[in-house]
């Protein structure tokens, strides 16, 4: 079975959809026609860029590319996990980085190897798209991780000090805001993995299933992604807030406000 | 006015009251040495000076807003002098000693802030701490203070942040009886509590040879054992 191609016209209907958009927006003043534009501009630019070198980096197939490319994605989503995170950037890249990369890197050839038991652990076509699927998720539920551990324990600076006057390290002092963390970092792909396939068709199966595969590869492969993507959530948060505490406080354990002010 | 106070008359049965005297300085726990403290636009240390002994009962009973908590903030080193210095048995506070001085102590904060969690699971985990680890700690003996204390078995597994605030200031003293430690830093650790409850807390207090500095209002606490400390800031 092969995909269903689109031809150019196709794609010149399909953006047409975009006039009535622009209609509707206007006759009811909705004030987003600029942001709808520039938008739409930005992602027709963006997407052709990622055709074209994905294009190119398949075909090349290189080991070296394949990986520098990967460390570019994660730079990336650390980057950006920290800014959205309201946390300041420098102090927390580094460790960002370290705890998306190692998980990510391991769980993927775990994957490639073990799981789709490729040939050549580092094939392109599998190794950047799943790599894109686990950081997405795993930059989600990282920054949700450290909003909250940052957050909490501002908020019950109070239990933190109870616990650190009564004998606790800092470690142990910042246990239940770890725990509270991650907990609610991970909650979004345990009800996720729970509801799959009742609401909606996850997007992996969706995209096999269009790009002609059967639906039975297509399931396995959408199982095989749920798994993988919170094993390695899982291991990047624990990953991150080991870094975090380590990072987050000062030499009497009290906690960095320096850390936190700066958006 | 620079306030010193030393203090040895408390340990007598303890060591020999003539052996303290001659040696004033070798049963120093604590001591505030020209410390100021600002937090925010307010003064609340300058120059503060204080000498507590062993076995010392130390009340500190300015008016709020005076940073009396603050000073058990400072021992605990949750922050830090803007300048002057303090010392544990002569040890200056800092963060290398920091951790060890802690193990020191046992804490009840105003709120007495336990942890989310199960009465039961929270005192596990507490007890589970590297520096709490030698505490022999089991259920049977947090179920006797409980029982000692008035409070209900069912307690055990009930959840910290459901609990009244006379209950959670009666399971902090359980904690800090269960923990033993040589200095007890007490943040108004009765005010939630009825006259028969706060009593017997004060007259533990009264009767241990733990040193103990305790932040209260409460005339109640003003008992012959303490010294009484109206003024941090002169």
């Amino acid at each position: 079975m092969n995909a269903a191609t689109i031809p150019i016209s196709g794609l010149v209907f399909g953006l047409l959809l975009i006039a009535p958009s622009i209609l509707l927006i206007w006759w009811f003043r909705l004030g987003i026609n600029k942001q709808l534009l520039v938008s739409v501009v930005r992602m027709l630019v963006q997407l052709s860029f990622v055709a074209l070198y994905l294009k190119y980096i398949f075909l090349l197939d290189h080991i070296l590319v394949n990986l520098a490319y990967i460390l570019l994605m994660v730079l990336f989503a650390a980057h950006s996990g920290i800014r959205s995170s309201s946390l300041r950037l420098k102090k927390l890249l580094v460790p960002t980085f370290i705890a998306m990369l190692l998980p990510t890197l391991a769980t993927l050839l775990y994957f490639n190897w073990a799981i789709v038991q490729l040939e050549h652990i580092f094939q392109a076509d599998v190794l950047i798209p799943v790599a894109g699927l686990m950081l997405g998720n795993t930059l989600k539920s990282n920054i949700v991780a450290l909003k909250t551990f940052f957050n909490s324990i501002r908020k019950e600076e109070k239990t933190y000090c109870f616990l650190l006057g009564n004998g606790a390290s800092k470690q142990e002092a910042a246990r239940p805001f770890m725990k509270e963390a991650i907990r609610m970092a991970m909650a979004p792909n345990l009800a996720t993995m729970a509801t799959v396939g009742l609401v909606s068709l996850p997007g992996v199966m969706t995209g096999q299933i269009l790009g002609g595969s059967d639906p039975v590869l297509a399931v396995k492969y959408q199982i095989m992604v749920m798994v993988i993507i919170f094993f390695n959530s899982l291991l990047s948060n624990v990953l991150q807030l080991f870094f975090a505490i380590r990072q987050g406080f000062n030499k009497s354990d009290q906690l960095d406000k320096s850390l936190l002010d700066q958006g | 006015m620079v306030m010193c106070l030393c203090l040895f008359q408390d340990i007598a049965g303890h060591v020999p009251a003539f052996f303290v005297l001659l040696f004033p300085y070798s049963f120093l726990m604590i001591r505030f040495k020209d410390v100021s403290l600002r937090l925010g636009n307010k003064q609340l240390l300058k120059n503060f000076n204080l000498r507590i002994a062993k076995g010392d009962k130390v009340l500190l009973a300015a008016q709020s807003g005076s940073g009396k908590t603050s000073l058990l903030r400072l021992i605990l080193g949750f922050i830090d002098s803007d300048s002057g210095q303090l010392f544990y048995k002569k040890k200056a506070i800092s963060p290398e000693s920091i951790q060890k001085i802690r193990s020191q102590m046992a804490y009840l904060s105003q709120d007495v802030d336990f942890p989310n969690g199960k009465v039961r699971d929270v005192f596990q985990e507490i007890f589970q701490f590297d520096s709490n680890k030698h505490v022999a700690y089991s259920e049977e003996k947090l179920l006797e203070k409980l029982r000692a204390f008035d409070l209900p078995e069912a307690l055990l597994t009930k959840n910290t942040s459901i609990i009244s605030g006379g209950e959670r200031q009666r399971l902090g003293w359980a904690l800090i009886q269960l923990l033993d430690r040589p200095v007890l830093l007490l943040d108004e650790p009765t005010s939630a509590m009825d006259e028969k409850q706060k009593q017997r807390f004060i007259d533990y207090v009264a009767q241990t040879r733990k040193t103990v500095i305790c932040v209260s209002h409460d005339p109640a606490w003003q008992i012959p054992e303490m010294k009484v400390i109206t003024n941090l800031i002169t």
